[in-house]
């Protein structure tokens, strides 16, 4: 029996049985694989994403990490407690497409969550989420906005100058 | 004389006038000639209109997606304006519904009630359907529908919609694993304690990943029992045909399933198993090895 390896023995195990048999939690997105966030270029936006404990018992404490689109994406931040029975815990990513990406390039959002688990003495199981979704560049608002100004004021120009023209020739 | 005559003419037009209101003399007169009896009666006259009625929808209150709640339903309202040129009165007021098609042909039934008449031809109605944690993420289309009195056709219109968001949600039971006793060069050691119950408390629909973390010992903490080791599949069966888990890696575990549905029903829906073996126990000293050092494996969508 010496070389027997023991990952938990007898009595770890008892003890384990008493603990929670339960792990949970949830995390819903406006935007996923295939149902991408599309942003003008030079925009920003807030995204909440929207951590729910409604099955568990017991508060959970989660860890969210951001492991990709960290260039166009900030996480405020990074563990969240969220209480027994609620579903409105929001975690805010701010967005900002920059104003150098070419419309219709393809940034992707990455974000990790996952339970935080203390010692157990055994191989414990914890849950995990991944968020992850698209954000599409598309043409700046701003670019049309600025066009259409221009084009008014052109237009108001040339007006007035045909009414003083007009009256010109009247004297 | 002329005075007495006067009072007698006097008293008998007071009769008559007695007689004539309580409809007397006529029904003399009807006895006589056969005549059936006739009294004054109220008559009302229902205008309706033939023009079809027009429908609306504001789903404003919608913008930014509704969001699912875990293992529930959350209740999705939106506003329903039925218009008829012949007057809002031609609206039928019960008449008034709405339908949520799903991107998989699901359907939600909601109910309308009214709210109110906005103006002489237009009313507003307030509709609501329950809608489940395991309901489809995308675009679901409101299909309004509302009928008037005089045309009494059914007009739709299928052109708002809404996003009802993903949800990642999950339990598993139970939280930890077990091998009791292993031996060196043993062979396809399956799990004391699997499979992981795994259920679906949101909608995704997508296959199970998982992390794993080398064992360290709880004698001799610098000596670990590598996560390599381990495999973990959706069946009971070869040991070795599983998806072998990698340190700190997040690996899909194949032909995994997170199969979205109420899982109330039971027979399956909602759920999935995953089973946990070793093809090869390896060769490292005898002690207790744990995830104390290293953290929890995480089951995950």
């Amino acid at each position: 029996m010496k070389n027997k390896t023991y990952l938990i023995a007898t009595s770890v195990m008892a003890a384990l049985l008493a603990i929670s048999i339960v792990s949970a939690f949830g995390v819903s997105s406006p935007y996923w694989e295939g149902n991408p966030l599309n942003m003008p270029r030079g925009s920003v936006k807030v995204v909440n994403l929207n951590l729910q404990n409604m099955v568990g018992d017991e508060d959970v404490t989660i860890e969210a990490e951001l492991v990709e689109g960290e260039d166009i994406t900030s996480l405020g931040e990074n563990r969240f407690t969220v209480p027994a029975q609620t579903s409105d815990i929001l975690v805010p990513l701010e967005i900002s497409m920059p104003k150098d990406t070419s419309p219709g390039e393809i940034k992707t959002v990455k974000v990790v969550f996952k339970t935080v688990s203390g010692d157990t003495g055994g191989i414990a199981m914890g849950t995990g989420m991944t968020i992850l979704f698209d954000v599409v560049a598309s043409e700046e608002v701003s670019d049309n906005n600025t066009v259409m100004i221009v084009s008014i004021v052109i237009a108001i120009a040339v007006l007035l100058i045909i009414l003083w023209l007009l009256r010109k020739k009247k004297r | 004389m002329k005075k007495r005559l006067f009072a007698v003419f006097f008293i008998c037009a007071i009769l008559l006038v007695g007689l004539v209101s309580a409809g007397l003399l006529d029904s003399i007169k009807n006895a006589l000639t056969g005549k059936a009896t006739s009294q004054p009666t109220n008559v009302s006259v229902n205008v309706v209109g033939t023009s079809a009625v027009n429908v609306s929808v504001d789903n404003s209150t919608l913008t930014g997606g509704v969001t699912p709640i875990e293992s529930s339903s959350s209740v999705v309202v939106t506003y329903v304006t039925v218009c008829d040129p012949d007057g809002v009165n031609d609206v039928n007021d019960s008449a008034t519904d709405v339908v949520f098609n799903g991107p998989s042909a699901e359907t939600r039934n909601g109910n309308c009630s009214l709210v109110g008449d906005i103006d002489a031809y237009c009313a507003n109605f307030t509709c609501s359907a329950e809608m489940w944690y395991w309901d489809a993420a995308g675009a679901w289309v409101i299909n309004a529908s509302g009928s008037d009195l005089g045309n009494a056709t059914n007009i739709y219109n299928d052109s708002y919609n809404f996003t009802y968001n993903q949800l990642k949600a999950l339990t598993i039971s139970p939280d930890w694993l077990n091998w009791t006793a292993l031996t060196p060069g043993g062979s396809n050691v399956g799990a004391d304690n699997d499979p992981t119950e795994v259920n679906n408390t949101g909608n995704y629909d997508g296959t199970i990943d998982i992390t794993g973390y080398d064992l360290y010992g709880v004698t001799v903490t610098s000596e670990n029992f590598d996560v390599a080791n381990f495999t973990a599949d959706e069946t009971d069966g070869a040991c070795g045909a599983g998806t072998a888990l990698v340190n700190a890696s997040v690996q899909t575990i194949a032909g995994t399933d997170s199969n979205p549905g109420n899982l109330s029903l039971g027979g399956g829906a909602g759920q999935e198993q995953v089973y946990y073996c070793i093809p090869t126990v390896p060769s490292v000293s005898s002690q207790q090895y744990t995830t104390d050092i290293s953290g929890s494996w995480i089951v995950a969508y």
